[in-house]
């Protein structure tokens, strides 16, 4: 019985372990080592065309300003086209869309999808072969992209290297409520610390669906994007990763977003992301292992952890229970094992950021007095821990029973707020 | 212990724990730092950026003058800053006066040459032909026509010329350095950034290359991936060979005198390119980059170590401008680029 329930324990301390020392590991790096941003500051080149995908499904309060946007890079415009796909918008999207077809032919194409699988991975797969562009960069429909912003995510592919781009996602509304506070801590760690370290040291940073690109060549060599898949940008991530592509993250190429506002619209979004990156730690856990004879050691241990971020929730609710059990069976454990267990949870999971990186994202951004509310991200890390967990045996129970997972859309709120239209863009 | 005791040891106990969340609550009763991030501005990348917003900011300034302000001037701005105008006696500047130092914003409006040995601790505008002399110093120069700063000038953040841009030798260059239409470099200069339809380093430039028609084989355990082949390990491209198609190396790359790659190139290791290779695309090196004499590369050529670019080399074309980024970056004699140079390091011409 000891034995039985001391195993997994030490087996979930270890994992928990590794992920501790990994945030550690890259906290360091950002503090301590040398930064590589290679791609960001070629400012001229013989810049490709590129065709930007916004895929889009009733997003009446945001999508003008997000053409607007993108209408004002710095890109020539004879390379630029913007192609939005209305996903069966029931709002005014469609009508908002034809209107800018209709003062901007041949820089706006609207693509009003009426039918087949919902989702942003089906409508990109239908719509990706009709793209003839080499670089193909995707935003969410409540993105505020800047004037540079463009150009400094197309100049990776530069490199014939790269398969895809990531840039750094800011949240815009976080005045609104603690939550959005606290989002906007959680995204600091998580790009400012988490993906530019993976870039520094040459693991493998993700790409994450928006804010960012792929090259079309490397997307028909992988086999395009998957309509089935829950999170297309992880899914892409690492089909491009076993295949020998490198996906880039630039922590200068900022854009704004919006990020949930109320608790109940977060927890639907972070099961999503839950859901979406344990189908991909179930599709390419394998596939990433038997790739360690061509890519280095390092990627593929990397991206097993990277897999494995949203599997250690439930892990560490199992730890707590095997620990409680093994108290209350007469076997009190040892000394050492529950503050290892405590401290690491503390440090390893806040979605998507450790709550050190958080710290260290503030400072390196130079916000000083929001790291004040670093106390109330433990609410947030409860939250996340509880729905991921839930998430994850929802999904496993739904996969025993053969039952198919929904696309979930997160809600927007701008103009709703009375801003403008802008979001306020200081 | 009585209740008391355990009472009082209690409240401690739950003080002590809720004692960080005190300024926690402060800062969300009373917000002090939710605005969102300052993104990056528009035209952060614009080697030119800061000289156009001077141009802006001095032309809402002059505005504001009085008309009857006299074309020669020492005084101050509207907006209070130290201003000196010339435009019949450059007297106002002292030139020939040796270590003579300038506490205002200067604008010439007419050609002028300085005797040198001065220096200019505010921004310099000047609207015709500005000849500086040898060991100036400037924060900041603007010139609307050709500049020309004599040998062992310094500049601290920044020059813009609409004309051509001269550098004299032994310069030290901090900051952005521009040029509507070109920028020559003198030796033994030191830069950070230069941006230019075509910058060029003193000494002549290397006689066209003969196109290269040998033929070469991909070696064995190449691997076809998207629209490149992967070499893993080191690769040598022999001398002449034309190589079609993109390569990545993981390895260090060596391309022989006279060699041609008809597309980009992504090395892991270092790159050294012999005398007269040509690479119609990007070079891409995640260390070293030696690009040899007489090389031309056509693409962005972007080095995360030291980039070397030899005597009489060229990156990009004059109707197709680029970029070279580097760690440190050194440029030999008759070297031509067009578009822009960043040494996030420093760069340096040869002495």
């Amino acid at each position: 019985m000891r034995t039985a329930l001391l195993v997994p324990l030490f087996i979930i301390v270890g994992i928990v372990a590794v992920y501790t020392i990994r945030h550690y590991i890259f906290t360091l790096n950002r503090l301590f080592g040398t930064q590589r941003q290679p791609y960001v500051d070629i400012g001229t080149a013989q810049w490709p065309p590129v065709t930007i995908v916004v895929p889009a499904h009733n997003e009446e309060r945001v999508i003008a300003g997000m053409l607007d946007a993108l209408l004002g890079a710095d890109y020539p415009a004879d390379r630029l086209s913007i192609v939005v796909i209305n996903d069966r918008s029931t709002d005014g999207t469609k009508a908002i869309l034809d209107d800018y077809a209709r003062r901007f032919p041949g820089r706006v194409k609207p693509r009003h999808r009426t039918g087949g699988r919902p989702g942003k991975a089906a409508a990109l797969a239908e719509t990706s072969g009709e793209i003839e562009t080499e670089v193909i960069l995707v935003f969410d429909a409540d993105y505020l992209p800047g004037a540079g912003l463009i150009k400094q995510l197309v100049a990776p592919f530069f490199d014939p290297e790269v398969g895809a781009v990531m840039g750094r996602v800011v949240p815009l509304n976080l005045s609104r409520t603690l939550l959005t506070r606290l989002l906007d801590l959680e995204r600091s760690g998580g790009y400012q610390v988490d993906q530019q370290a993976r870039m520094n040291l040459g693991l493998v940073p993700q790409y994450g669906g928006t804010v960012g690109g792929v090259r079309r060549s490397a997307l028909e060599a992988v086999g395009g994007w998957h309509a089935d898949a829950l999170a297309e940008d992880t899914d892409m991530t690492y089909r491009l990763i076993v295949a020998g592509w490198q996906v880039v993250y630039q922590n200068r190429s900022e854009c704004y977003e919006e990020v949930p506002e109320n608790w109940p619209t977060r927890i639907r979004q972070i099961k999503r992301w839950a859901r979406g990156h344990n189908q991909a730690l179930a599709t390419f856990a394998w596939p990433l292992l038997k790739s360690v004879r061509r890519l280095p050691a390092s990627v593929v241990f990397d991206g097993l952890l990277l897999l494995g971020v949203f599997a250690v929730g439930p892990l560490l609710l199992v730890g707590f229970g095997l620990a409680t059990a093994l108290y209350y069976v007469g076997f009190p454990v040892e000394y050492g094992i529950l503050p290892v267990l405590g401290v690491a949870t503390y440090s390893t999971l806040g979605n998507f950021a450790a709550f050190f990186e958080v710290a260290t994202a503030a400072r390196l951004d130079g916000s000083r007095n929001r790291i004040r509310l670093l106390p109330f991200l433990m609410f947030g890390f409860l939250v996340s821990l509880i729905s991921v967990s839930v998430a994850t045996v929802t999904q496993m129970v739904q996969s025993l029973r053969g039952e198919e997972h929904h696309w979930e859309k997160t809600e927007r709120y701008r103009n709703g707020n009375g801003d403008g239209g802008n979001g306020g863009i200081p | 212990m009585s209740p008391w005791h355990g009472l009082a040891f209690g409240s401690i106990t739950l003080g002590w724990m809720l004692l960080p969340l005190i300024p926690a609550i402060l800062e969300l009763l009373r917000p002090s730092d939710v605005a969102p991030l300052r993104v990056v501005p528009r035209d952060a990348g614009d080697v030119s950026f800061l000289a156009k917003g001077f141009r802006l900011y001095l032309g809402r300034q002059m505005n504001l003058l009085p008309t009857t302000t006299p074309a020669d001037f020492l005084g101050r701005l509207p907006d209070g800053t130290h201003f000196a105008r010339v435009k019949a006696g450059p007297d106002v500047l002292r030139p020939g006066e040796p270590g003579s130092t300038q506490d205002r914003v200067v604008r010439v409006d007419t050609p002028i040459a300085l005797a040198g040995n001065q220096t200019f601790l505010q921004e310099v505008h000047a609207t015709e032909d500005f000849t500086g002399g040898p060991q100036t110093v400037y924060r900041a120069l603007l010139g609307e026509r050709r500049v020309t700063l004599g040998d062992r000038s310094r500049v601290l953040r920044w020059v813009h010329a609409g004309g051509a841009l001269s550098v004299g030798s032994g310069s030290a260059l901090q900051g952005r350095i521009s040029s509507d239409e070109s920028v020559t470099v003198g030796p033994g200069v030191e830069f950070d950034r230069i941006g230019a339809p075509a910058i060029r380093t003193t000494g002549s430039a290397a006689p066209a290359r003969a196109s290269a028609t040998g033929a070469w084989q991909m070696p064995e355990g190449a691997r076809r991936i998207g629209d490149h082949h992967r070499i893993d390990g080191d690769l040598e491209i022999g001398p002449g060979v034309k190589v079609t198609g993109c390569l990545v190396v993981t390895g260090r790359l060596t391309v022989r005198q006279g060699a041609e790659i008809d597309g980009s190139v992504k090395v892991h290791g270092d790159v050294t390119l012999e005398r007269a290779v040509a690479i119609r695309g990007s070079l891409v090196g995640r260390r070293d980059v030696v690009v040899g004499p007489a090389a031309e590369v056509l693409g962005p050529v972007i080095g995360e170590g030291q980039v070397v670019l030899g005597d009489g080399c060229s990156v990009g074309q004059a109707d197709a401008q680029t970029t070279v980024a580097a760690g440190s970056l050194k440029l030999g004699r008759g070297v031509t680029v067009f578009g822009q140079l960043i040494a996030r390091d420093g760069g340096r011409t040869t002495d």
